[in-house]
Formats: C-alpha cells, sequence, structure tokens
C-alpha cells in the first residue's frame, strides 16, 4: 500500500553534501504493522517526513519514489501532499504538547482536521481513545492536558478521518512507559478495527515486539536488515542489529555492551557498508556497496557474510 | 581567537550571507560607520561643518561641486550630513553604551535574586517604560540648556529600562534551564551565576536588540534635533537639517530630502542587520 | 557500624498550591554507603525528582533529615557541601549551557572550588579522557555535540567537583540504547575507580538492576518496597514491583 524505493536524501550545507539516506527501500502492506528502527541520526524520522511532502526548501536534494496505492507521493507536490495529509494517511508526532497548538481549543484543532467527518464524529473519536470526560478535554487548552491525554487526543486526531496509513514517529516517548503502552494498545486496536496499516518508527525494540507483525532496521541512511519481527528480533543477522539487540539491559543484571565508535560523517560516508568501521567482523569485501542478501524467506540483511557459504561467515554466525 | 571559533565565523558568515537583505544592511552600516569615523578626511568641504558662511553660494542645487546642493548660509550639504552622521553615530554609541550595563545588570539581578530586588527593580522599570522615550527625552532636556551631551544622557536615561525588561525575562525563563541547576548545585555564588552563566545566553539577544537600536536612537535623536533639542548649531545633526529645510520647501529641495534620505537609509541599515543579526542568533524576541 | 554517606530520616515534601495541599513525598527513609549504587526506581508522580531535588539542596523538606557523613543537611548550604554532592539530569539538550564551550562548562566547579588557574586547562583534558571524550571537545559548543556526548560531558562537569556521591536522575533515558549500554559501563567503572556513590533514579528496572546493589521503589511519595536488588526483583511480595517488574519488555 505504502511503497518506498530507493529513497536518496541529501542535504547541502557549509560542509558539503551531506548523503543521510541512501537507496532506501520499504512497504507496508494493507493492514500490516511495520517498524522502523533505528539509533538516533539514522533517518528514520527523515524518511517519514518525506513521504508527507515535509521536507523541502532549496537545500534538500530527494531521489526516489514513494508510492501510497496509485498516488505517487514522490515526485509529487503540495497539492496531493495536502490532500492525502490528515485523510489517507495521518502522522502522529513524539511530543504531544509540542505537536500540539497552544493557542487554539482541543475542539478547534480536531475541527480543522476533520474534512469528510460530521462534528459530532469528533466527540465520539475521544471516547473511543478512552478519554472519559470528552467535553472538557475539547474545552481546554493543551497546556490544561496531561502528557497522557494530549497523546490520546493526538492519536483521535490521526483515526478521526478514518485514514489508511498511520505513521507514528517515536509516539510517546515522553512519556511514561505505563503510559505509553496504554496509548499504544489503544492506537494499534483502533488501526486492526479500521483494517489501516501503521509504519511505527521507533528506537524501542520493546514496542515493536509488542506490536509489530514486520520489521526494518536502519542505519546510517541504509535499511541493513528487514523481515518479521520474530524474525529480526529472534535471529538478526547484521551485526548492528546483533549489537543493539545485545545493548538491551535485561533484568539479569548484567551489563550491557555498547557499540564501539559512531555514526559516520555523512559528508563522507564510508564507500560500502557504512556500519563497517565500527564492526568486529568487517573484512575487505565490506568496502564495496553490500546489496541486500536472503537470510531466510522474508528476512534479509545487508552483510556480505550473509547468504554465502563462506567459513568465516559459518563461524559468525554461530 | 582558536580554530574552534574561527570555524564558527566561517559558518556564522555563511549563513548570514544567504540572506540578502541582511548583507544590504551590513553594507549600509559599513559604509555609514566609514563615512561618519573619516568625515574629516572624505568630506569634500569639512570646513563647512563648523562656522563658515558664503553669501555667494547660497541655495545653490546639487551639481558637480555640490553634491547635495548648498544650504542657507553656502554650506555644502553633503559634507554636513557626512559630520551629521558622525553626530548620530556618536549618539548611539554613547547611550547604548550608558543604557546597556545598566539595564543588563538590573534585569539580570531582578531576574535572579528576585524578592525585594525584583520588586523594587521591576516596577521602578515599568514607570519608565510608562513614558514615551521621546517624551521623557524632551522633559529631561526641559530642564538643561540643549546640547548633545544633554541629549546623551536623556535618551541614555529613557532607554536603559527596554534592556532592563528583556534581560530580566530572558533570565527568568533560563533559570528553569537544566543547566542553571547544574551550575546552582556546583556551588556557585550568585554573582558567578548572573555573570558567567546566565549572561551568555542572553548575549544574542541583547546584541541583535543593540543593532536594532543603534537605527532607532538615531532616529529619536533626530526627532529631538527636529525640534532644535539636540547638536546645537553650528555642528550638523541630521534632525535640525530636515527642520531647517522645509520651510523653504517644494523650490529649494535638497537639503530636507537628503537629510531624511539619510536618516532613513541609516535606520533601514541597522534594522535589516539587525533583523538578519535574529536569525543568525535564532532569537525569539 | 559505619555511619552511610547519605542518610535520609523522615523525608516529607507537601506542596502548597493555592490552598490544595499536595503531599509529594512521605516519611522517606533511605541510606547509600560510600562507593554503592543505590536505585530510586518509580514512574512519574512518584516523587522521585523531589527526592533528588532535596538531596540536592534545591528544596526544602517540610519534614525530616538529610545527613552527609553523619552531618545534618540544610538548604543553606557551605561551598563545601555543594562540593560532596552533584548531579547529572535526565535531558541532554539541556543539559549544558548553549552559551558556553565544553571547556569553559567544565572549568566553572573548578574556579567555584578554587582549583589553580595553571592547572584547569590540563584537569579539563583529564577529565574529558576519564569520560571517554576526545581532549579536544573542550573547544566545541554544546550544540556540535551528540546526545551521549553531551551526557558525558554532563558526568565531567559534576565529576571535576571530586564528589563523594552523584545523583543521577533518569541520565541516561533520553539516549539510544548502544549509546545508554555505554555510559552505564563508564558509570560502573568510575564508581570502581573513584569510590563515587550514586543515587540512580530511573523508571527503568533492567537498568537500575545492571548498575545498583540496592534499590528503593517509589509510589504516590511512599516507599513501597526496598532491599537488595538482585532478591527484590526475584522475590519481592510486593504487589506494584511485581507489576513494575512484568511490565519490562522482552525482546527475544
Amino acid at each position: 500500500m505504502l511503497e518506498i524505493r530507493d529513497l536518496s536524501v541529501s542535504f547541502r550545507g557549509f560542509e558539503g553534501k551531506a548523503r543521510v539516506i541512501e537507496n532506501v527501500s520499504l512497504e507496508v502492506r494493507r493492514g500490516e504493522k511495520v517498524a522502523l528502527v533505528g539509533e538516533s541520526g539514522c533517518g528514520k524520522s527523515l524518511t517519514a517526513r518525506v513521504v508527507f511532502g515535509l521536507l523541502e526548501g532549496g537545500e534538500v536534494d530527494i531521489d526516489g519514489r514513494v508510492m501510497l496505492d496509485e498516488t505517487s507521493l514522490l515526485p509529487a507536490d503540495q497539492v496531493v501532499w495536502s490532500k492525502i495529509r490528515g485523510c489517507r494517511a495521518a502522522m502522529i508526532f513524539q511530543d504531544p504538547l509540542a505537536a500540539l497548538n497552544p493557542v487554539f481549543t482541543i475542539a478547534d484543532q480536531m475541527r480543522a482536521v476533520t474534512k469528510n467527518q460530521p462534528v459530532g464524529c469528533i466527540r465520539d473519536m475521544l471516547e473511543r481513545v478512552a478519554i472519559e470526560d470528552p467535553d472538557r478535554v475539547l474545552a481546554a487548552y493543551p497546556f490544561q492536558l496531561s502528557g497522557g491525554m494530549a497523546q490520546r487526543v493526538l492519536i483521535a486526531m490521526a483515526l478521526i478521518n478514518e485514514p489508511d496509513l498511520i505513521v507514528a514517529d517515536e509516539p510517546a516517548t515522553a512519556l511514561d512507559t505505563r503510559v505509553q503502552r496504554q496509548a499504544l494498545d489503544l492506537l494499534v486496536e483502533a488501526i486492526t478495527a479500521n483494517g489501516s496499516s501503521l509504519l511505527l518508527i521507533s528506537h524501542d525494540l520493546g514496542l515493536v515486539r509488542q506490536y509489530t507483525d514486520r520489521m526494518y532496521v536502519m542505519y546510517a541512511g541504509n535499511i541493513v536488515e528487514s523481515g518479521s519481527t520474530d524474525q529480526v528480533l529472534g535471529g538478526a543477522r547484521h551485526p548492528y542489529t546483533q549489537a543493539m539487540l545485545a545493548a538491551v539491559p535485561q533484568l539479569d543484571g548484567a551489563l550491557p555492551k555498547g557499540i564501539e565508535g559512531h555514526l559516520p560523517d555523512y559528508h563522507q560516508p564510508p564507500p560500502g557498508c557504512r556500519f563497517q568501521p565500527r564492526c568486529p567482523h568487517a573484512a575487505q569485501e565490506c568496502h564495496v556497496p553490500v546489496p541486500l542478501r536472503l537470510v531466510d524467506s522474508g528476512h534479509e540483511a545487508r552483510c556480505v557474510f550473509v547468504g554465502s557459504s563462506d567459513v568465516r561467515s559459518q563461524r559468525f554466525h554461530e | 581567537m582558536n580554530r574552534r571559533g574561527a570555524t564558527r565565523g566561517r559558518i556564522a558568515w555563511y549563513r548570514f550571507s544567504r540572506g540578502r537583505f541582511q548583507v544590504i544592511g551590513l553594507v549600509i552600516v559599513s559604509l555609514v560607520s566609514v563615512g561618519a569615523l573619516a568625515a574629516p578626511l572624505i568630506a569634500p568641504y569639512p570646513e563647512h561643518a563648523g562656522r563658515f558662511v558664503d553669501v555667494e553660494n547660497i541655495y545653490r542645487a546639487p551639481d558637480a561641486q555640490h553634491l547635495m546642493g548648498t544650504d542657507a548660509v553656502g554650506r555644502d550639504v553633503f559634507s554636513r550630513l557626512l559630520f551629521a552622521y558622525r553626530s548620530s553615530m556618536l549618539l548611539s554609541i554613547v547611550v547604548l553604551a550608558l543604557a546597556v550595563p545598566v539595564g543588563v545588570i538590573v534585569g539580570l539581578c531582578a531576574g535572579y535574586l528576585g524578592g525585594w530586588t525584583e520588586t523594587v527593580a521591576m516596577r521602578i522599570t515599568d514607570i519608565f517604560l510608562a513614558v514615551p522615550s521621546l517624551v521623557l527625552a524632551m522633559a529631561i532636556l526641559g530642564l538643561f540648556a540643549p546640547s548633545l551631551t544633554m541629549t546623551m544622557i536623556a535618551v541614555a536615561v529613557g532607554w536603559w529600562p527596554w534592556y532592563a525588561r528583556l534581560v530580566y525575562n530572558q533570565t527568568r525563563s533560563i533559570c528553569t534551564e537544566e543547566y542553571i541547576t547544574a551550575a546552582h548545585v556546583t556551588g556557585a555564588s550568585a554573582t558567578r551565576m548572573m555573570f558567567t552563566e546566565i549572561l551568555p545566553v542572553t548575549s544574542g539577544t541583547v546584541l541583535t536588540k543593540m543593532t536594532l537600536d543603534m537605527g532607532f536612537v538615531i532616529l529619536l535623536g533626530s526627532s529631538l534635533g527636529f525640534i532644535g533639542l539636540g547638536a546645537q548649531p553650528p555642528t550638523p545633526d541630521l534632525g535640525t537639517m530636515v527642520a531647517e529645510g522645509t520651510a523653504l520647501l517644494p523650490d529649494v529641495w535638497w537639503q530636507p530630502v537628503f537629510a531624511s534620505l539619510a536618516i532613513l537609509v541609516v535606520v533601514l541599515g541597522f534594522n535589516l542587520l539587525g533583523d538578519g543579526l535574529r536569525d543568525l542568533f535564532g532569537v525569539e524576541s | 557500624m559505619t555511619v552511610p554517606l547519605l542518610e535520609l530520616r523522615g523525608i516529607s515534601m507537601i506542596y502548597r498550591v493555592g490552598t490544595q495541599r499536595i503531599p509529594a513525598l512521605k516519611a522517606i527513609d533511605l541510606e547509600i554507603g560510600r562507593g554503592e549504587t543505590l536505585a530510586v526506581v518509580g514512574e512519574s508522580g512518584s516523587g522521585k525528582t523531589t527526592l533528588a531535588k532535596i538531596i540536592l539542596g534545591l528544596e526544602r523538606p517540610t519534614a525530616g533529615s538529610v545527613r552527609l557523613d553523619g552531618q545534618e543537611l540544610t538548604i543553606r548550604r557551605s561551598r563545601e557541601t555543594r562540593r560532596q554532592i552533584q548531579v547529572v539530569q535526565q535531558n541532554p539538550l539541556s543539559a549544558l549551557n548553549p552559551a558556553k564551550t565544553v571547556g569553559s562548562t567544565i572549568t566553572l566547579p573548578l574556579a567555584v572550588h578554587g582549583y589553580p588557574r595553571e592547572g584547569r586547562d590540563r584537569r579539563i583534558a583529564e577529565l574529558l579522557d576519564i569520560v571517554g571524550l576526545p581532549p579536544a571537545l573542550a573547544l566545541h559548543y554544546p550544540n556540535d555535540l551528540s546526545g551521549g556526548q553531551r551526557q558525558r560531558v554532563a558526568l565531567a562537569r559534576a565529576l571535576a567537583s571530586n564528589p563523594d556521591l552523584l545523583v543521577l536522575d533518569e541520565p541516561t533515558s533520553a539516549l539510544d540504547v548502544s549509546v545508554q549500554a555505554k555510559m552505564l559501563r563508564l558509570l560502573r567503572e568510575l564508581q570502581v575507580k573513584h569510590r563515587v556513590a550514586y543515587c540512580f533514579i530511573t523508571h527503568d528496572l533492567a537498568v537500575a538492576r545492571a548498575l545498583a546493589q540496592r534499590v528503593v521503589v517509589l509510589r504516590g511519595g511512599s516507599i513501597v518496597d526496598k532491599g537488595e536488588i538482585g532478591s527484590v526483583f526475584t522475590s519481592s511480595r510486593n504487589g506494584y514491583t511485581r507489576e513494575l517488574l512484568a511490565a519490562v519488555p522482552t525482546i527475544k
């Protein structure tokens, strides 16, 4: 339903051209819940913004194709984007209080979002997101709401036009774990009920495990691994995914391991695999561009040691 | 300046130079400053800025020898404008040199120390702010013999409260930031907190306002000069030069028109430059 | 029996908002020994931030006492007392003064406590090295730095005072998981090398488990569970603790 093919984004700035996203391809089929996972600076939020046409300006170069069913979202113009925003596709931003306009009441803001729905829908929507006193919330200004409440309002605003696709960018990270879980439960329930699709952008593997069916792992502007959530989390093959999983603290009390090094300079990224400078298994073959290789049905990883019968790679995957 | 500082300077220039108007502002301000500084050297008739009379040449229209014509007593308008820029720039610089430190310190103390200091300081500030600067300046100048020096003092007295208010508001919001809490936890004294922690954060806003104010002080000074309360004759003054010529408009048009343009240009220049600085420093004001 | 480094007895905090009285903390008792880590686990609204402020001398408790090395502390603390308890906060974006270089930020505690001028640059380089940052970073401004780097600078600033106790208020919550892992290892290393005690406040039980020896569970301003962290997490009978433990996500 959503198809992103060979997306590349670069910024021109003081130090030259920064190639922050390179040849990213992903898709979200109808009714699917897909995660785009990665750490800060990997480009995942940027990818979402491209879908909605939020990345513009003289200093950005965008290449590639983005299709929402039959509609082309890239290349496209503001007219196309404004038609789909809120309607066929909606975005939920990270910080609920920052995403709401402080000078308008919730009622005003929700009314501004509804395009085809009757106004009575708004109250119902708030009830669907477990807001017990919708009238009070409707009359309130954003600063009068708690974080959890504001997040639920955002979810209601996203769902109100029953869009086909919802993109949630680090939803509710600003909130407590329990409140976050509640908000996401509501969101996923509503999405499943409508038959919509979800693209969940997050660095939180716990959320991904719980709410999504398929996932993409992004590092330094590349997709490095993809597959079903079970496949990737249960049997990660890309060294970055493995390192990220090893870094999650567990209740056994062992100190988790970090990853040496840091993100590459996007002005001068490594020629081949972008993770190679930090990879404990780096080899000569890693210096040229590496394609996604098949691990298993539906499971791919961008690593030279995947899918080959090289003895080194066998040892590596033990 | 260390290497890191030099790079930041280059990045700042890169960002600044993207905006046409702010660069124009910078050019205007530079030209005016050079003109004002070097007036004795570059003015074609520097002696016309003092006591000078040439009855043969009064009211000459602009020509090759007098780019902007001559005035009622035969003095070259262009040369006098250059010297008038000198007085105006001097006025701005002195006013800000007096008003800014006072205002900043009052604002810092009121914002950080709170309590009685805050109440007293901000009430006094509010009282001053309630009176329009022009009226206040006129009232003060009414008590003393008018001169450039008195004008500087009168305007400065009305100007410091704006800085006090600006820095006070900034200080209050900065004090809620985590880095201020962390600095407080190290045991820093109030003086150190105000001057080494809070003040640097306000510097961008203060500098932007100072740049914009250079133009506004010149405007205020010209208004005062228009009613005869600025630099006294024979010292050239932008406002006075506008006033002198108005009686004879539209026939003898050159003095008031060029003097007004001179005011317009310098105020515009500082405004454009100030706006550019505002974008550069990321100031919301 | 040795006197604990930090001792809180009967600490209560009631905020007055208009005519309302909002209790934030109720009769809190806790101790932290030299060189050990106490995890304070709680969700938002549990009072953990208020607790941090009281320990740091930023708020005066409504009742109770705070003792450092047996000496009672009030909110009016001497410079020397302040030196002994430092803080690392949650948000890397506001942890450092944006108008000051990294070097200048670390200089502050050195200057406050009278460290000789000639030695300061060298000490800054040492501190940056201790937290795993290149000394050249001293000339940079915070907005050149990543979140993880900023937190390390915040840590270096805290260490510059040579404190006995570090209050860490969700120091890794805003960091990526791999960056958090490095930070936790660094904190452990520093504790072993320099015998600094940590009051580690977090909502993340797995993180608490990785670093702390003892734990205190806060709920609605009261301590509902406490003890040695391994046994609390495996065999606590407290319903709330078990709820929190159950909510810890499993990845694999």
